[in-house]
Formats: structure tokens, C-alpha cells, sequence
């Protein structure tokens, strides 16, 4: 057969094109697009016949129309549809009741969803020129691993002078934990940074009192957060007075030169103190990477790739370390702005957001309300049944398909609206949780933000078409006669929709589940994983002035069982100090975490030695070296007894070669989502260097009595440290923190999942109820032929739960992926197994049976005679 | 009444459907106006300048029979109106007296050539 001319096209001319001309139009550009087929080919000829009817549409040939119709009158149409709607709403409780419940809930999950994920989003957004500000990352070019954020002292200064295209930069330190006291007020300070001068011109933070230009240009400067002078000073004026410092920098005076606003909780920085940089003395170590935050800004024109070009020879400048050249050492940058949600890096000021949990928030969110529509949809479906007399009769009395349309879209724009004022209600009380479980500060002045009220209004008319449309059509098509008669064939036909949808909505319940469980598997394996370490009994309090005349006393304390000093404690994040150096048996350098310790810190942790010995041997004069593992692997060593007394060369200048005398078992000093790395811990034997790092003194105890114990502990470090600040701390709480954000996480996801099994089910028991109530009749004709009641219910819960069976098996491999992908983050996580999915089956099918069965249970329970009496 | 003025492309599609005679439908006007001018026309533009110009009176038209080809739809045939041919009579003769007034001299191009 000959192609005919493109059956859309065509279709668009009828309907537009005046019957005046239709014929003689038509048949014109038939005839030319058959003998274009000839000429030009199929394509082409289509093509054309496309254009001549697109040139066709002016106004000359358009369908003049009646305009008949806009002269009736539309608006008292309209408010009968609302009259008819709201009788409609009250008439038929339950079904309003189930729709208004799931779908203000679940509006009220997408509304508190969005506002967190404007919130993640807004973060650093307030900082003027947040885009060409870059924060300077250390890579390992050598190997795939995440970036971290920290790096070596004089990076910022260096790249200043010897890059063309750095206009300026600003080096942060992070100084852990020191003790800031002003007289009897004393604290441990969490969030102490050292900064440079030029910080507040490179960053838009304003200062309240004192000059931002020179507020930090002296040694021995601070500037406090509002919240902290007030802290210190309570209602004094702080500005000029001296705070006494005592941390990793030694013991200092800091003079107050500055006051400025607390920082807002959407920035990825995180201080509430801020020093001068040049109170830092030794500034020129490159080996060491710690806790500094380089930040640089770019000269006009200059691109980030510009800058990235120039930083393998400047690394391979840098990077002698010692004996050995080190190709591990890298740098790249990131936008600030972007650091929050985007970075991928480790050891950032504060834990981050990120992207993943952003788009699994919003899924969720997004499915929640989905399923809160699908209810909407199966049982708006369901309960026209009782409405097929009204429809026969509008369309008797002449209503058209667009005025049955218009009819019903009113009533589910009626049902949304009020659920949407419910949702409103729910947002407003359940923020407070909310905060409270995210960690969020989510005002409700955001409910009156205009960008929000446009989504919501969007999202209204949107939610009515998409729960609304497709029952409003199928039920306004309906024929005459179907309409007029029982109706139910026609209904069997949706009823294929119906089960699709339902599956759907187990479908994502099913896929939340398996999540819940296996996110809860993790996370109990989280607690539960020896971390290598006892972190149990230990505390923490500063070294002492006098240290041998404080240790005896302490040894002759019976609670105390061990002591223990180390210049970095096993739990932390931002107390790290790491190290490129060359090692025996390798050609190129390695990097690990170092950290002095002595006494017996091995014990005081039960840190397990797997090879060699832990005892120095004193005082030999030789450095001798503890390292873990990882380190051995790292070091390619081979076994841990290979490794003893192989040679390691931490820093030759300063005469600090030595062997290797013991490996410790590894443990966790992070959270599992990192890879434990190499460690090194040796003995500081030179006298002379004893203050270049700060210490802390772990106590191992057994007592009781634990508040006396540590006030005994408190006055007697006090007896030997006149003027000093004292602090305690003990380690256990400090391992919490460390999955604080995993935590929230999965309660949250917790709540949500919850939610969408609990619409998913209001939808069911609703359906389910709708249907048994039409088959009432059915029931007693059964039973009167000897069916027993478990019959009638095996019989009408079988279709159901067979549905919720299949939307779980869907769900399986769709849940096993996305688990997968989120314990992808993790560096020691579970295996997924069959229990999550066999759990889940378990609790889908006794709920759904749950569901059905107790309302399907009363209808096989009435006796017949009741249900069929009518007949 | 719409207006009684003829533009240039309804006034070249008049002569055309002139030289035409019997057999003057849209396509076969649009392909003799394309080889007589040299540009191309589309078959929309044609359509609008003969039924604007039947609107004014200066075309008639019928259809004719149906046959398989163009999908069963009849062409539409014109014919130049009574009114037509005078409005093309008019419109030469203005035209001709213009020319005849332009004085030889002003014109680079010879007339006489024509």
C-alpha cells in the first residue's frame, strides 16, 4: 500500500482548518506529497506535507467557532460542583477520612522534606562571592581515595607567592580542645580555630566591635562569637581583657580585639573562637598534615584549572620528604559554596551533607505522596460505584463529558484542599520533632516564604489533576447505558488499574522496609563492631606541670589500674597529625597517622600487640616504633613478625630513625566510613622537645563511686597546677559522635518509612472495605451454599494479599541495589543477607492480612439472611 | 464588501489562473507561478490569495470530480470573474500610463528593447 500523508498532521489541519477550505486545502497538499513520495522520498515528502500545514495555520483558515457556549452560565455551574462536592465530602466519611489523612500526611512530609532540602541547599550560600572562593583539598594522585580537607602548614602562604592567578589566602586551624579560662570561669573550648589576618576580607562575616582589618594582625588576638564573650563575660564589656589559653600551642594570654555575631547553623564553618594565625610559632613543617583549612580567591580571569595545572610541580617541589620522594602528595581545589552538599572530602570543619541523602529524602518524599494519591485514585474509583445513578442521570439531563470532568475534578480539589490545610496544621506540630531529630533549626516563618507558597500552590492543582484526572475521565466516559445499568462490568475493566497501583504502593512500602531493616543492621553493627580499643572506664584530664610527683600519686590511687599519655586520643576526628615518610624495603615514601605516646597507653586502651613487644626499652637513646596493621600492608612488609626490626625513617634530620619493635591490632579511630589508616606511635626520647605538642593523660579505673573519684582526681591535678585550667572528659562519649549524622539518618528514614507503610495501609483497609461492601450479596449467596466464614475470608483476602506479595518481590531487587549503593559509604559495613527481605515479608503480609481480614471477617461473619433480606 | 484593491501576488496569481484557463486549481497554480517567476511559492500562500480573491468576487470556482488520486478529494477550479478581468484591465492600464510618462532619459535601460 502507498504510505499515506502523516496521520497527525493531517489530524491538526481537520481540526483547525475551516470547513470552507478543508477539501480544497487537503487535497492540494495530498497531491503534492504524492508526488513528492515519487520524487523525494518518504521522509522528505513528510517533511513538507508537516511544513505546508503548519503554514496553513493563520487566522484566514482557522474554525471560526460558536462562542455559544461561554454565554451560559459557567458560574452557577460552578458553585453547584462545589455544593455537590461538599455533600459528597461528608456523605461518604470513611472514604474522605482515609484520603484527607494519608494525603495531609503525606503533604506534610513533603513540605518538612523540602524544607530540609532548602536548607541543605542554602548552606554558605550567604557568603558574598561564596563561587570564587576555593578550598585547597590534598589528594593522593597516586591512588583513588577521598581527598581530605586538611593540610600542611605553609601551603596557604606558599601558593600566595609562588602561583600566578592566587589573589589571596587564608589558612584556619583547628586547635583541639583547649582550656580557655578567665579566672574561675573555665571551659574546654570544642570550636577554637587559629586564622589569619586577611580572613574577614576574604569572607563576609562582619564584626561586631573591633577593626576586621587588624583584629587578627597581632599575635595573641582572639575573637569571640557573641554567645562566648557573653559566656566568659557575661554583660562586661569583653573587648581589650585577656582570656588564658592553654592547649596544643602552649599556654597563652589571648587579648580580646574583636566580638562578632554567633554563625549561622548553614555554613560549613564551624568556630566559636577565633585566634590569630601568628600566634602559631613553628609555621614551616610540610610533612605534617593537620587540621588547617587552606582557602585561596583567584585574580580576575584566572580559572580553577589554571591553579590545578600548576600544582604537580609545585608538589613534586614540596614533597622531599627526607629520603625518599613522595608521589602521594597532591592537591586540588573545590568551591566553597558548594562544599556543604557536594564534597566528597574527609576531615571538614563540621560533618557535611551530601547529595545522596538528599535525593533519597526527596524519593521518599516523593513516594510518600504517591502512594497518598494512589489511595486517592483506588478509592475514588471504588466509591463511584455508589455514583453510577448520578452520572446516568446528569448525562440523561444532558451534561456534557467536560461538565462530569469539571464535577469531579471540583471534588478532589476539594478533598486536596482540606487536606492541605490539615497538612499545614500537621507541619506546624511536628516541626519541633523534627528539629529535633535532624538537628535542623526549620523555622515555621518559612511556611510563609513566597517560593513555598508558589510550590504549593503548583503542587496543589498539580496533586488534584494527578489524584483527580483519571478517576473524573473514567467515570465521565462511561456510555449512557453502562451508566444506567449496573455498571459493574465496566468496573472490572479499571479494576486492572486498581491492582497495578496497589502493587506500586507495596511496591515502595516493600522497597522502605527492606531499607529500615537493613539500615538498622548496619547500624547496630556500627555499635556493636569491636572498635579494637577499650573505650570503656577511661578518662581523659590534661598533663600535669609537675608530672612525676602528679604520676606517683596517681599510681597509688587503688581505682587507678593504668595511665597512660599520648599527644592524640583513639577517638577523635580533628586531632590528627599525619606524616609522609620513607620506610625500609621501599623506594617511594608512605603516609600515616602519627602519635607520641608513653606510660602505658597500649594497656590503658587494651590495645591488643599482635607481634613484638610494647614497652620501650628505656633509655636506650633509639627511637623505637609501634605500628598497626594497616601499616604493615601499607609498608609492604608482609606479616606483622616480617615487620619487627625493619627500619623506619620518620624525620632523619632530626636524628629520628628507627626500628620497629611491636604491631598492634587495628582499630577504629573514625567513623566506619573510613578505612582505618596507617598508624605509627612512638616515645619522645628527646627531653628537649617536650613541649612541641600538647598531651593528654588517660586514666584506666574501676570505682563505684565515680563522682568523688573524679573530684579527687580534679583536686589533686589541681594541687599541682597552680593557675592552670583543669578538664575531664571520658572517651566513650566521644565515639557517639561519631555516627551522630548516620544516626539521625536513620531515624529519620525510620519515621518516614513508617508512614508510607501506614498510608499504604489506611489505602488497602479502605479498599478492601469498599469492595466487600459490594459483594455483600455475594458473601450471603455462599454462605448459603455451605460456604464456612474462613472460606469467605481465605477467598476475598487471597486477591489482596497476592498483590502485596508481588509488589514485595518487585520491591526485592529494587531494595537490594539502593541498600547496596548506601553501604557503598560505609568502609566496614554488612553483607546483605536474606534476613532484611525475609523480615519484610513477613511484616507486609501480617499487615496487609491484618488489614483485610478484619473487616473482611465481619462481612463472612453477618448472617445471610441479613445481607440478602432485600432481595 | 471587502475591499476592491488587488496586491501584486493575488494580481500575479490572476494571470496566472488567466493563462491557466480550464484547468486552474492550487497546485497547478502554484507550480505555474513558480516556473513563471522563478520563486518559490508555497502552496499556503496560493490558497490564501484565491480564496481571499473569490471573497472579493474577482475568481469563481467549482469543484470537480472525485477521482483516486489526492485521497478522493476534489480540486477546486477558478475562473476569473467579470470583475476579475476588469480589476487586471484596470490595473494594466494604470500601469501603462505610468510607464508611458517615465521620460526616456531617466531610465538606463532601454525601453524600446521591450
Amino acid at each position: 500500500m502507498r504510505p499515506s500523508v502523516p496521520r497527525l498532521a493531517n489530524k491538526i489541519l481537520k481540526n483547525l482548518c475551516d470547513e470552507r477550505y478543508l477539501e480544497e486545502v487537503q487535497g492540494d497538499l495530498e497531491e503534492i506529497f504524492e508526488s513528492n513520495l515519487e520524487t523525494l522520498g518518504r521522509k522528505k515528502a513528510n517533511r513538507i506535507y508537516w511544513l505546508d500545514v503548519l503554514k496553513h495555520i493563520r487566522p484566514y483558515f482557522i474554525k471560526k467557532r460558536s462562542i455559544n457556549l461561554i454565554t451560559q452560565n459557567q458560574t452557577a455551574m460552578w458553585a453547584i460542583y462545589l455544593k455537590i462536592a461538599l455533600r459528597n465530602f461528608w456523605k461518604s466519611k470513611v472514604v474522605s477520612g482515609i484520603n484527607t489523612t494519608g494525603l495531609s500526611i503525606g503533604l506534610a512530609c513533603c513540605i518538612i522534606i523540602f524544607f530540609h532540602i532548602k536548607d541543605e541547599l542554602s548552606y554558605d550560600t550567604f557568603l558574598e562571592d561564596g563561587d570564587s572562593i576555593y578550598r585547597v583539598l590534598n589528594i593522593n594522585p597516586e591512588r583513588d581515595q577521598p581527598a581530605s580537607a586538611g593540610g600542611p602548614i605553609p601551603l596557604g602562604p606558599t601558593l600566595l607567592s609562588e602561583f600566578s592567578g592566587v589573589e589571596d589566602a587564608v589558612r584556619l586551624w583547628r586547635d583541639y580542645q583547649p582550656t580557655i579560662s578567665l579566672e574561675e570561669k573555665v571551659f574546654v573550648e570544642n570550636e577554637f580555630l587559629f586564622a589569619d589576618e586577611n580572613f574577614f576580607n576574604m569572607f563576609s562575616f562582619s564584626l561586631e566591635q573591633g577593626d576586621p582589618k587588624t583584629a587578627l594582625s597581632q599575635p595573641n588576638s582572639l575573637i569571640l562569637t557573641n554567645s562566648l564573650a557573653e559566656k566568659y563575660f557575661g554583660t562586661e564589656d569583653p573587648m581589650g581583657k585577656t582570656l588564658q589559653y592553654d592547649g596544643g600551642r602552649g599556654l597563652k594570654q589571648l587579648m580580646v580585639t574583636g566580638i562578632m555575631n554567633d554563625l549561622p547553623h548553614n555554613t560549613h564553618f564551624s568556630f566559636d573562637l577565633l585566634a590569630s594565625f601568628s600566634t602559631v610559632d613553628d609555621q614551616t613543617n610540610w610533612g605534617s598534615y593537620k587540621p588547617i583549612w587552606t582557602y585561596i580567591t583567584l585574580t580576575d580571569g584566572t580559572t580553577p584549572d589554571h591553579i590545578r595545572t600548576q600544582f604537580p610541580p609545585f608538589a613534586k617541589k614540596y614533597a622531599k620528604f627526607r629520603v625518599v620522594e613522595y608521589a602521594g602528595f597532591g592537591f586540588d581545589l573545590e568551591p566553597v559554596s558548594s562544599i556543604y552538599v557536594e564534597s566528597r572530602a574527609r576531615r571538614n570543619m563540621k560533618p557535611l551533607g551530601n547529595l545522596q541523602s538528599i535525593y533519597v529524602l526527596a524519593a521518599v518524599g516523593i513516594c510518600i505522596l504517591l502512594i497518598a494519591c494512589i489511595n486517592f485514585i483506588n478509592l475514588t474509583m471504588a466509591n463511584s460505584l455508589a455514583r453510577f445513578k448520578e452520572v446516568g442521570i446528569r448525562k440523561v439531563m444532558g451534561a456534557g463529558r467536560s461538565q462530569l470532568i469539571r464535577q469531579f475534578l471540583t471534588e478532589s480539589g476539594i478533598t486536596i484542599v482540606f487536606a492541605l490545610g490539615v497538612s499545614v496544621i500537621l507541619t506546624a506540630l511536628f516541626l519541633p520533632i523534627y528539629n529535633a531529630l535532624s538537628g535542623k533549626q526549620i523555622d515555621l516563618i518559612y511556611l510563609l516564604d513566597i517560593e513555598f507558597v508558589a510550590y504549593i500552590l503548583l503542587g496543589l492543582v498539580a496533586a488534584t489533576l494527578l489524584a483527580g484526572l483519571y478517576p473524573a475521565k473514567s467515570i465521565a466516559s462511561l456510555g449512557n447505558h453502562l451508566v444506567v445499568k449496573r455498571a459493574s462490568d465496566k468496573v472490572g475493566n479499571n479494576a486492572g488499574i486498581r491492582k497495578g497501583l496497589v502493587v506500586f504502593q507495596f511496591l515502595v512500602s516493600a522497597t522502605l522496609i527492606i531499607g529500615v531493616l537493613i539500615i538498622d543492621q548496619q547500624q547496630r553493627y556500627i555499635f556493636s563492631k569491636p572498635l579494637g580499643i577499650d573505650k570503656e572506664q577511661v578518662m581523659v584530664v590534661p598533663t600535669s606541670n609537675q608530672e612525676g610527683a602528679f604520676l606517683q600519686k596517681l599510681y597509688s590511687m587503688p581505682e587507678i589500674s593504668s595511665v597512660g599519655i599520648s599527644q592524640r586520643l583513639p577517638v577523635n576526628l580533628l586531632n590528627y597529625d599525619g606524616r609522609g615518610f620513607g620506610v625500609e624495603g621501599l623506594e617511594r615514601a608512605v603516609s600515616a597517622q602519627s602519635c607520641v605516646i608513653d606510660l602505658d597507653f597500649i594497656e590503658t586502651y587494651g590495645i591488643e600487640i599482635i607481634a613484638g613487644r610494647n614497652h620501650f626499652k628505656e633509655p636506650a637513646g633509639t627511637w623505637e616504633y609501634l605500628i598497626n596493621e594497616s601499616a604493615v600492608k601499607e609498608f609492604e612488609w608482609g606479616t606483622p613478625e616480617n615487620a619487627l626490626g625493619k627500619k623506619i625513617y620518620l624525620s632523619p634530620e632530626h636524628g629520628m630513625t628507627g626500628k620497629v619493635i611491636g604491631v598492634f591490632k587495628d582499630y577504629h579511630l573514625e567513623s566506619l566510613h573510613e578505612k582505618i589508616p596507617p598508624m605509627i606511635m612512638f616515645k619522645n626520647i628527646r627531653e628537649d622537645w617536650k613541649g612541641w605538642h600538647r598531651e593528654f593523660v588517660s586514666l584506666k579505673y574501676q570505682t563505684d563511686d565515680l563522682l568523688s573519684f573524679s573530684r579527687r582526681i580534679e583536686d589533686l591535678w589541681k594541687s599541682h597546677n597552680d593557675g592552670r585550667a583543669y578538664f575531664s572528659f571520658f572517651i566513650d562519649d566521644s565515639y557517639e559522635q561519631l555516627h551522630e549524622a548516620d544516626g539521625r539518618f536513620a531515624t529519620l528514614f525510620n519515621y518516614l518509612t513508617f508512614i508510607a507503610m501506614f498510608i499504604a495501609c489506611i489505602g488497602l483497609l479502605g479498599i478492601s472495605m469498599l469492595i466487600v461492601n459490594q459483594k455483600v450479596k455475594e458473601i450471603g449467596i455462599r454462605k448459603v451454599l455451605g460456604a464456612s466464614a474462613l472460606n469467605v475470608v481465605l477467598l476475598f483476602s487471597k486477591k489482596f494479599v497476592s498483590l502485596v506479595m508481588i509488589g514485595l518481590i518487585l520491591a526485592c531487587p529494587v531494595a537490594y541495589y539502593m541498600t547496596e549503593r548506601w553501604l557503598q559509604s560505609f568502609s566496614y559495613r554488612i553483607d546483605i543477607g536474606f534476613m532484611p527481605f525475609l523480615m519484610a515479608l513477613f511484616i507486609l503480609a501480617f499487615l496487609s492480612i491484618v488489614t483485610i481480614v478484619t473487616h473482611t471477617a465481619k462481612a463472612a461473619l453477618t448472617n445471610p439472611a441479613e445481607s440478602l433480606k432485600d432481595e | 464588501m471587502k475591499g476592491t484593491h488587488l496586491g501584486e501576488f493575488e494580481e500575479l496569481v490572476l494571470l496566472i489562473i488567466a493563462i491557466l484557463g480550464e484547468g486552474a486549481y492550487g497546485v497547478a497554480i502554484r507550480d505555474e507561478l513558480e516556473v513563471q517567476s522563478g520563486r518559490k511559492i508555497s502552496i499556503g500562500a496560493v490558497h490564501a490569495a484565491t480564496n481571499r480573491l473569490e471573497d472579493k468576487g474577482f475568481l469563481d470556482s467549482k469543484f470537480g470530480e472525485v477521482t483516486l488520486e489526492r485521497g478522493g478529494k476534489r480540486k477546486k477550479f477558478y475562473k476569473m470573474s467579470p470583475l476579475g478581468e476588469r480589476m487586471l484591465k484596470a490595473s494594466k492600464d494604470l500601469r501603462n500610463r505610468l510607464w508611458s510618462r517615465i521620460p526616456a532619459s531617466s531610465l538606463s535601460i532601454n525601453l524600446a528593447d521591450k
